[in-house]
């Protein structure tokens, strides 16, 4: 639904009156705050976190880690382990999941208590992933796609929603074993119970001939698809929010950041000529 | 303490019926070419400086004299003045025909009498404008346009071009009551605010009550803007038009019976998306994006004591990207109205009126093929008697009852789609409200309006209605069988406006009103977007209500050739709504899970200087205000300004007739930019930058400034033809004035973000084509 809003900016231009300019804007500085950033999957993955911090608007995109934390998870039946740091800033170790339980992480540094907990949902998984070959739309200003009259690749996942529950999705794309920076969501609010065909459509562009491409779905609890999809939501733009605000974490003690226990199920193809 | 309140009013509106001897003449007042009623005409006696009637809104006025011989002047601005002898022996029906004076003629008589009502009313925060006096002021692609109008007066605000709807002191663009012929427009904008939904050749009159509306409107909370139609020339057929660039209006007018009955019947569309068919490419040509509208009325005198009016208005936008996807929107209202004049000292209105708004968006090209539509109507129906006991006072009462009906989304689906069909539960409401008021003038130096109005709203069933807790979690579920009552809000509205005239140069005015608001608009965009969402007052939404004090200075220098008035305001708003970070409000059965509430204030000092009279005419206006908000879990619950504060408004306008062919205008506008908020940091979460937002709205768009300029010239008019062009320019000097600011990252250094500026509108030139014949 969020996607109409998207076109406003095609609306626009189709009265072919948008211009862009770029601006000198003098932002404030902020107080750096710390951000984490974990996971913990089941099916024997691993758990994850992530510990930096925030930094001023107008300086290179370096974001410094926070060392030396001591970063613990532990679940609803007692069971815990303290996370080593296997580099600067990123702590990790076996720890995994299992479905119906609940998780919680607990985080000390820089001095400071930060806890979060997040529940990991029953399995969903996908039953086919494929990839095809489209004429590229053009996309138009705004619209998904390439420039006009390219081939793009366009993504499609399978899978059966259950009906008894209300689920939430998340997928990952890895291309040629590196992870993407984009962020698939859904949720089953307006096709419960359905077999339901989702085209990842940010996922279209062009992939190489040869690429392995790897999507894993994850099933996330609600306050989880809440953080991810406020990004969506409440990014600037034509179309976006009146009032961009940070997600709400379900970190305490934070501002930024998100804890999420979740299932994981891979699907990989590799792309043919 | 409002019992006794009513009960003073009814004191008040009695007290002055010892009279002996006295009788009353009444009548309408209307233009002697067409037939047009004219509101506000006065009736004025040369004898008794200070005694006089106008016209309602509908024509009629009425006077009640003691046994004498009279001279009566009847006025109306841009018109010559007529002068009448009579007898009052008996009760007399006398109605009048003015005719136009010519602006050009440097003969006009400046009278004090008719050039100061300005001092002598009580109007305070009310714009008045007539439809002659915006068709000379330059306007975006040529298309005369009220709101655009408006938004050059002090205390009323856009948020700029491609964000439509008007901020009236400090409210919201949903708070504004906006009627057409009585009837509710929900959504007044066209192409997302680009124009407005009046098209300038249907409209007679415009008033815009920025502080205290008279009783009988209700149900927004920041101002009342009432449009009303042309009636239809009764005399002459015409049939006129203007071809513009981008859009084109056709008009017919004329006699049903002569004298008697007349109808008007008036159509816009625009064609812009025409020439993106032209395109080659097949991104572009496959687009559509036009608006159109339709404005019909009608109306017969059966006899002198009773009219009927028929009157309606059609407008759509359609908007299609491609094959992909597709938002069509519009509003459709009717109203029925029958004026009876029961004797020469009562009058009485009745109307039967409908609105409706909907819209649908669909997307007709991907896996999850569906359509989502949303429909808001009313029913209203309304009776109002007004009463004119003594020349010194005018009493109004009279009842509605409004039935309302929320289709909040019906989501449709094709048959392969994976999402289901959804019907968001209807919402029925029924809102009834009875009010009394009057003018009182208990001598030449004072002049009181008072009244009250008591509403009443009430949600109710079929359906099931939801609890939450602070979380936005649902607690409870009750369900209601149709009909039954689920919650009700009673609100008094109390207004009060006083003037005191300390010489005919020179007023004070004072003015006090509450108003209450049950339905609640959310939107969680920049622009105001069509799909927005209306709410009804529920268990968990309350009345809105608004209480708003304010203060006037007016003083006319020159003959009252220049009008200045000084305005301060306070306003305070309760039971405001916004929304959670993030929320859906698309198909939500559950949105008033989403809603956050809190307060609001508004505050400002108003200045205006106008001159009417003369070869130049124009204004120029000054604003400094503070809008604030107060929103639970909003900004650390401290006050922050509201998007539409800005600091300094200034606007310029000046119209200048050169002859009786050129006649050539400018505007200049200067706003403090709109508060918004942008990040004050950084980080990095999924690999991905994202922004650190510290407050809400703590920054401020650059300024916005622009100056048009128009000019008409007038073709020699042969016969009964009459033609004109106009030719304008629009942001002359080219502002780059910034609609939206984004944060992207740099193309040339991939660790910086950069800000980007996307504006509008450079230059925009225009040439319209009008006729008349």
């Amino acid at each position: 639904m969020k996607h109409i809003l998207k076109y406003l900016p095609a609306l626009l231009s189709l009265l072919c009156i948008g211009c862009t300019e770029v601006i000198e804007l003098d932002l404030n500085s902020s107080e750096p705050q710390v951000v984490i950033e974990g996971s913990t999957g089941n099916n024997g993955d691993s758990s994850i976190i992530k510990i930096s911090r925030s930094i001023n608007f107008d300086v290179d995109n370096i974001f410094p880690t926070i060392e030396n934390a001591l970063v613990v998870i532990s679940d609803d039946l007692g069971n815990f382990d303290t996370l080593p740091e296997v580099e600067s800033g990123l702590y990790k170790s076996g720890f995994s999941g299992n479905s119906g339980r609940t998780y919680y992480l607990n985080v000390l540094a820089d001095g400071k208590t930060f806890s979060s907990q997040s529940f990991l949902p029953a399995q969903v998984n996908f039953d086919s992933l494929k990839i095809n070959e489209v004429q590229g739309s053009g996309g138009g200003p705004g619209g998904p796609g390439g420039p006009g009259g390219n081939i793009n690749h366009e993504v499609i996942v399978y899978f059966q929603d259950p009906a008894s529950d209300k689920n939430y999705y998340r997928f990952v794309e890895y291309r040629n074993g590196k992870v993407s920076t984009r962020v698939f969501i859904y949720d089953d609010r307006l096709s419960n119970g359905s077999n339901i065909k989702l085209t990842l459509r940010g996922s279209t562009g062009r992939y190489d001939a040869g690429d392995i491409v790897t999507f894993e779905m994850q099933c996330i609890d609600k306050p989880v698809y809440e953080y991810l999809n406020s990004f969506s939501n409440l990014n600037g733009g034509p179309g976006a929010s009146s009032a961009p605000a940070n997600p709400y974490t379900n970190i305490e003690g934070s501002k930024l950041g998100y804890f999420s226990a979740h299932t994981v199920q891979r699907l990989t193809k590799v792309v043919v000529p | 303490m409002y019992k006794n309140f009513l009960f003073l009013i009814l004191i008040l509106a009695f007290s002055s019926l010892s009279a002996q001897n006295k009788y009353s003449i009444g009548g309408t007042i209307t233009d002697q070419s067409n037939g047009e009623i004219l509101i506000g005409a006065t009736v004025s006696v040369k004898e008794m400086p200070g005694t006089g009637s106008g016209t309602n809104e509908y024509g009629f006025y009425s006077l009640t004299l003691p046994e004498g011989n009279y001279t009566l002047l009847i006025n109306y601005i841009g018109y010559q003045q007529l002068e009448q002898k009579i007898a009052l022996t008996s009760n007399q029906q006398l109605n009048f025909k003015l005719g136009e004076e010519d602006l050009l003629s440097e003969t006009v008589e400046v009278t004090a009498e008719r050039k100061n009502e300005n001092i002598t009313n009580t109007d305070i925060g009310v714009e008045k404008l007539d439809a002659k006096e915006i068709r000379k002021i330059p306007v975006l692609f040529g298309e005369q346009d009220i709101l655009k109008t408006l938004q050059l007066l002090p205390g009323v605000k856009s948020l700029g071009e491609g964000s439509g709807g008007l901020y009236v002191r400090g409210g919201d663009n949903s708070q504004n009551l906006i009627l057409l012929d009585e009837a509710t427009v929900y959504n007044p904008n066209h192409l997302l605010g680009f124009f407005s939904t009046f098209n300038s050749d249907a409209i007679k009159d415009i008033a815009l009550y920025k502080g205290t509306a008279p009783a009988e409107y209700g149900g927004r909370l920041s101002s009342v803007l009432d449009v009303r139609m042309n009636d239809g020339n009764n005399q002459k057929y015409h049939l006129g038009g203007g071809i513009g660039l981008i859009s084109s209006r056709l008009y017919v007018e004329g006699p049903i019976v002569k004298d008697k009955g007349s109808f008007l019947v008036s159509a816009r569309r625009t064609y812009a998306d025409l020439f993106l068919k032209l395109s080659s490419d097949t991104m572009i040509n496959n687009n559509q994006l036009y608006f159109y509208d339709l404005n019909v009325k009608a109306n017969y005198r059966i006899n002198y004591k009773n009219r009927i009016f028929i009157s309606g208005y059609f407008g759509r936008d359609v908007f299609k990207f491609q094959d992909r996807f597709g938002i069509d929107w519009g509003n459709l209202t009717g109203t029925l109205r029958w004026n009876h004049i029961i004797n020469n000292k009562l009058f009485s209105n009745t109307s039967l009126i409908y609105s409706d708004y909907d819209y649908k968006v669909s997307i007709t090209r991907s896996a999850d093929e569906f359509s989502l539509k949303s429909i808001i109507k009313n029913v209203n129906l309304k009776q109002e008697f007004q009463y004119f006991p003594a020349p010194a006072h005018i009493f109004k009462f009279g009842l509605g009852s409004i039935y309302h009906q929320i289709t909040p989304g019906q989501v449709e689906v094709s048959a392969e789609s994976a999402i289901q069909p959804l019907d968001l539960q209807n919402r029925f409401a029924w809102e009834n409200a009875v009010y009394a008021s009057g003018n009182w003038k208990p001598n030449n130096r004072w002049n009181i309006d008072y009244g009250v109005r008591f509403s009443s709203f009430s949600l109710l069933g079929a359906g099931d209605f939801y609890s939450y807790d602070g979380e936005g979690n649902v607690t409870d579920t009750c369900t209601y069988s149709s009909g039954q009552f689920v919650k009700t809000y009673i609100n008094p509205e109390p207004r009060l406006n006083l003037a005191f005239v300390i010489n005919e140069n020179n007023s004070l005015k004072f003015s006090y009103t509450r108003n209450a608001q049950n339905l609640h608009l959310v939107s969680n965009s920049t622009s105001s977007t069509p799909t927005d969402i209306w709410l009804a007052s529920s268990k968990n939404i309350k009345s809105e209500i608004g209480d708003q004090i304010s203060l006037g200075y007016y003083r006319n220098f020159y003959k009252d050739m220049f009008q200045v008035s000084a305005e301060v305001y306070y306003k305070h708003m309760q039971n405001q709504i916004d929304l959670k970070n993030g929320a859906e409000i698309r198909a939500n059965e559950l949105i008033e899970g989403e809603l956050l509430m809190g307060s609001g204030r508004a505050y400002g000092l108003e200045l205006l200087v106008k001159k009417k009279i003369g070869k130049l005419s124009g204004w120029l206006g000054y604003t400094l205000s503070r809008t604030e908000r107060l929103i639970d879990g909003i900004n650390s619950d401290s006050w922050y300004p509201a998007r539409q504060d800005a600091t300094h408004d200034i606007s310029l306008v000046a119209i200048y007739d050169i002859s009786k062919r050129w006649s050539v205008s400018g505007i200049f506008v200067f706003r403090t930019g709109n508060a918004i908020t942008f990040p004050s940091g950084k980080y990095e979460i999924n690999g991905q930058v994202q922004y650190y937002y510290t407050e809400r709205n703590g920054y401020r768009m650059p300024a916005y400034h622009r100056m048009d300029f128009g000019a008409t010239y007038n073709f020699k008019k042969k016969k009964r033809w009459e033609s004109s062009l106009n030719f304008s320019i629009y942001n002359a000097y080219g502002r780059k004035n910034a609609y939206t600011i984004d944060f992207e990252e740099d193309p040339e250094n991939p660790d910086r973000i950069q800000a980007v500026k996307t504006y509008l509108f450079t230059y925009v030139p225009s040439i319209t084509y009008n006729f008349k014949f």
